[in-house]
């Protein structure tokens, strides 16, 4: 009695059991854009291969030798479709579900220095999420499907990248350093660091006089959110301020010699 | 005046070929590069007087001189020849710090800024022609009248005459020569020529520097203890309970540094003999103590000096500090009694503490308001000012308190007033404390001082 042509998978983007009984009973679940490579063994004859549907799954290669071949396939866009096989025993099928890819929104986001702003992540797959990005400019955290962006130093564009293990999203942040609202008296309200940071913040602690906007408003942003030494003195003096008011505090002293 | 010309007269009053003035080589370069230029072509003209030339009147004089200009004319108006330290007097009292270290000069004020200092007692004011008179005998006109005047002490019940404080039961209050007493008082109880407790009053708020009575509490109990000396440290609070800093205070009272402090709230004195040192008070459930101490250190009820009240500044028939001390608008610190005439630091009325650091605020808001005054303009709104202080807990850890008080526009009141309000920003609550007494802020302590001295007077 002939033997059966069997399915048997070499490699995948995701997990899967190999043995081929069970490759039949469930479909082969591929991201768009990634292969994988499918072992037919027991091929009688010479056999043709083909996609149900090459707009979902699109057969990249194929190698043959006299009863097997190895098949290389790549998932388009998410959707269903059945890799197929004829050989002179008939028409062999092998399903393939083609996930809908993680995606992140939005896609671009702004915040001033300290300001927050948040992107959702949609993963159906459910794999394990780490975040990437350049941590002088901004910091994030996620919980769960949802990603917290603190602004830190002004920038435009920088990227902030999500992977899920297999694939990668890359958002863009761009972090601003807001104009504060007209009036505001950066000298008088500048003044009430005097006593610690000396006349026109010429030091005895920090010297700031000189030192540019967007680093000061940021290290008081940090204090101010608590992000640094919530339980210091800083903090207890930058958390009393609005955020208009730090920033023409920053204005002021980036203004001085 | 030009930065050389000061250097000048600087170095023509020091000695010696090397003989660089000894508040440049005291601070080494750093008080001269905290020395900025006044400018002179701001378009501000007019003539401010000061009364008082503390922690409010000092740094009112310097800002109206580096934010105004030299077309304003400031005049300071101070019966000492310098100013002596209420802050870290409490450190004099333990031997940690000496008087001179509590003394600062008006020279920058005057031979920097240009600030016009007149060593005399005001005599009136004669608030139609805007002038106020000397004890000298000279008369000074005045666009804006500002007085900073401080406070004064009431006499504690049994008590005849203020010089009792003076010989016999210091308060030190007011650092001076009180303060070298109970120094002296103190050292006593070590020697062995006084014997008993030393025993020190709260007033009921508000008085001058909310934590420093705590603070008193604390270092000389501490010094009682590093000390060897069999002495208690009784406090007797006419308040209900520890005003601020509750918890760093009443952990060190309990004996967090080995020293420990009797504290009884609630406590109302009706009787001070300050000859035998006796003192009597009730408590809550208006039981009658009387203690005889080793040294009675009793911290009086303040008010704003005579001229205040003398001047029309108080709110007379109100009841609580409102007609012990001046109200004024806290957008500018223009008295609400008598226009053209302003009040700051401890002398006034507002929901911000009387303390050296926030008294300086106060007068850089005044300064700011005050020019805007000049020039004919609104004035601003957005103010902001901040109480900090740290407070040594023993001779060598201190503990910080801080609050920031934004203006808002209460209109519960009519007509609706500003108030300088605790900040809820953020979602936070001031004030803010430190979370225990360490070396590290009493190390920030030491900066701390001595660079709010030098914003004040340098």
């Amino acid at each position: 009695m002939l033997k059966k042509l069997t399915w048997l998978l070499l490699s995948l983007a995701i997990a899967l059991p190999s043995e081929a009984a069970k490759l039949s009973a469930k479909p082969v679940k591929l991201y768009p854009g990634k292969s994988a490579v499918v072992r037919v063994s027991a091929i009688q004859g010479s056999p043709t291969f083909s996609s149900s549907d090459p707009g979902v799954l699109q057969i990249e290669q194929v190698s043959s030798k006299s009863k097997s071949a190895k098949i290389k396939v790549k998932g388009v866009r998410a959707g269903t479709a059945t890799l197929l096989a004829t050989d002179t025993t008939g028409t062999h099928s092998l399903a393939f579900t083609v996930l809908p890819p993680m995606t992140v929104s939005p896609t671009s986001a702004s915040v001033a220095v300290g300001g927050k702003a948040t992107f959702t992540i949609s993963n159906p797959a459910g794999t394990k999420i780490e975040l990437k990005f350049e941590s002088s400019y901004i910091y994030a955290t996620r919980s769960s499907n949802t990603i917290t962006v603190t602004g830190r130093k002004v920038i435009t564009n920088t990227p902030l990248t999500i992977y899920d293990g297999k694939t990668s999203v890359t958002v863009y942040v761009t972090v601003t350093n807001n104009t504060p609202s007209s009036g505001l008296n950066g000298r008088l309200l500048a003044s009430n660091c005097f006593q610690c940071h000396g006349t026109n913040g010429s030091g005895g602690f920090d010297q700031l006089a000189g030192k540019s906007s967007s680093e000061l408003y940021s290290e008081l942003k940090k204090f101010a959110s608590g992000l640094e030494n919530s339980d210091g003195i800083m903090a207890a003096h930058a958390m009393g301020f609005t955020d208009a008011q730090l920033l023409a505090i920053a204005d002021y002293f980036a203004s001085l010699q | 005046m030009d930065r050389r010309h000061f250097l000048n007269i600087l170095a023509a009053s020091s000695v010696g070929i090397l003989g660089f003035p000894a508040v440049v080589r005291a601070e080494d370069s750093g008080v001269l590069s905290a020395l900025y230029p006044i400018p002179t072509n701001t378009g501000i003209s007019g003539n401010i007087v000061i009364v008082g030339g503390g922690m409010a009147g000092g740094t009112l004089s310097k800002y109206l001189r580096l934010w105004g200009g030299t077309g304003v004319n400031v005049t300071l108006i101070e019966k000492a020849p310098s100013y002596t330290s209420n802050i870290m007097s409490n450190t004099v009292i333990t031997g940690q710090r000496t008087m001179a270290d509590l003394n600062f000069a008006y020279d920058t004020l005057r031979n920097w800024y240009g600030v016009n200092v007149v060593q005399a007692e005001v005599l009136g004011v004669n608030k139609d022609a805007k002038t106020i008179s000397l004890n000298t005998g000279a008369t000074i006109a005045y666009d804006r009248l500002v007085l900073a005047p401080g406070l004064v002490f009431d006499l504690m019940p049994g008590m005849t005459n203020l010089s009792e404080y003076e010989m016999l039961t210091p308060h030190a209050w007011k650092a001076g020569p009180q303060t070298t007493l109970l120094r002296q008082q103190l050292l006593e109880l070590k020697s062995g020529a006084r014997t008993g407790d030393f025993v020190m009053t709260i007033p009921k708020a508000p008085y001058r520097c909310p934590p420093g009575p705590y603070e008193r509490a604390c270092v000389i109990a501490d010094w009682l203890y590093t000390n060897g000396v069999n002495s208690k440290l009784i406090v007797l609070d006419a308040n209900a309970d520890i005003l601020v800093e509750k918890d760093n205070f009443s952990h060190a009272f309990g004996g967090a540094y080995g020293y420990v402090v009797d504290y009884r709230p609630n406590s109302t004195v009706s009787n001070v003999n300050s000859v035998n040192r006796t003192i009597t008070y009730s408590d809550l459930l208006g039981e009658t103590t009387t203690l005889t101490a080793g040294v009675l250190n009793p911290i009086p009820p303040q008010r704003a000096p005579q001229l205040i009240a003398d001047t029309g500044l108080l709110n007379v028939g109100s009841p609580g500090p409102d007609a012990r001390f001046a109200p004024v608008n806290v957008l500018s610190y223009e008295s609400t009694k008598v226009p053209g005439i302003h009040v700051i630091g401890d002398a006034s009325h507002t929901t911000q503490p009387k303390a050296g650091h926030v008294a300086n605020q106060e007068a850089k808001t005044c300064a700011d308001a005050i020019l805007r005054l000049l020039q004919g303009k609104a004035l601003d709104t957005n103010i902001v000012t901040n109480s900090a202080c740290y407070t040594p807990i023993t001779a060598t850890t201190a503990t910080w308190l801080s609050a920031v008080y934004q203006a808002k526009l209460d209109t519960t009141t009519t007509p609706a007033t500003w108030k300088m309000t605790a900040s809820t920003e953020n979602g936070v609550t001031q004030p803010r404390a430190a979370l225990a007494a360490t070396a590290e802020n009493y190390q920030d302590m030491i900066k701390w001082f001595n660079t709010l001295m030098r914003d004040t007077f340098i």
